[in-house]
């Protein structure tokens, strides 16, 4: 997908009341460049967020009655990203933070913060944002 | 005028027979891959893309050792993609996809083979192309594109 149709999906359909747009893009450039079919070949980790299924069985635990997500579903685009961002909260708020629970360890944010930041101040310029992805 | 008419019928047939031939005329077995996954098994098995012998051997041959265990690491994958006569993989490094990046293409109607790497760290980047044949420049601009894109030097 592009810049453009990623901004208009997370715009429509995050559901954090932590993360805002901007952090929630710049970790999906940092999941997956992006692609929604995007899969780990030695996990269950699925779509633009990457959603295990253990994260969207969390989701399902902790969020409102009505509120259900298969893990079939996470190669949509839409449902990933409203399941992944409502994860995100329950990452921060329930499971330690997001670095430990949803990234790699210490530092996993750093780069999507900086990314995140610089999208704040400069969007028109998102290329710049989105290249504070480094290892 | 009736003359006519048949002959062009039977132009048009004849342009389009050879348009779908030339479309369906690599027999290779690789096509089973296109739509899967890398990692899948589409021939029971018969292993995953990257474990088929002719592709591991023209790979094992080409880069360079580090190369091939990073290869190894990237369990991120996209669904294989037919682009014209090339099929083309692209795998990353999970959590860290635009910044640690691997493209593969390989050209159906030889055995020319490219690996494009890419990799972004706090200290600089790096771009590196591998060919047993031929060098980056003779593939097909879509596929260069799409690779650049993966990682953000073009606007993605």
């Amino acid at each position: 997908m592009t810049y453009e149709e990623i901004v208009k999906l997370v715009a429509e359909n995050n559901q954090s009341k932590e993360f805002s747009n901007e952090f929630v893009t710049c970790l999906i450039w940092k999941e997956t460049s992006f692609e929604p079919s995007e899969k780990n070949s030695k996990s269950s980790a699925t779509g633009l967020m990457q959603m295990t299924k253990g994260a969207v069985e969390m989701v399902n635990r902790c969020s409102p009655k009505g509120v259900h997500f298969e893990h079939s579903e996470m190669t949509d685009a839409v449902k990933n990203v409203q399941c992944g961002t409502l994860y995100l909260d329950i990452a921060k708020n329930k499971l330690g933070g997001v670095d430990t629970s949803y990234g790699t360890g210490p530092g996993y944010s750093r780069g999507i913060v900086a990314c995140e930041s610089c999208l704040q101040s400069d969007a028109v310029h998102y290329q710049a944002a989105l290249q504070k992805i480094h290892n | 005028m009736n003359a006519l008419r048949t002959a062009l019928v039977v132009v048009t047939w004849c342009l389009g027979a050879t348009a779908l031939a030339a479309e369906s005329d690599i027999d290779s077995p690789l096509l089973s891959w296109v739509g899967k996954f890398p990692s899948d098994t589409p021939v029971a098995n018969g292993g995953t893309l990257l474990q088929q012998a002719g592709l591991r051997k023209t790979l094992k041959a080409l880069l360079p050792a580090p190369e091939v265990k990073r290869l190894g690491e990237f369990d991120t994958e996209a669904p294989v993609r037919r682009v014209d006569d090339y099929l083309v993989v692209d795998k990353c490094r999970p959590h860290a996809c635009p910044a640690d990046t691997a493209t593969i293409v390989i050209d159906l109607r030889s055995d020319r083979v490219w690996a494009g790497f890419f990799t972004r760290s706090a200290a600089g980047l790096a771009t590196r192309w591998y060919g047993n044949r031929d060098d980056w420049n003779a593939l097909p601009p879509a596929i260069v594109t799409d690779f650049l894109k993966r990682h953000g030097s073009i606007a993605p």
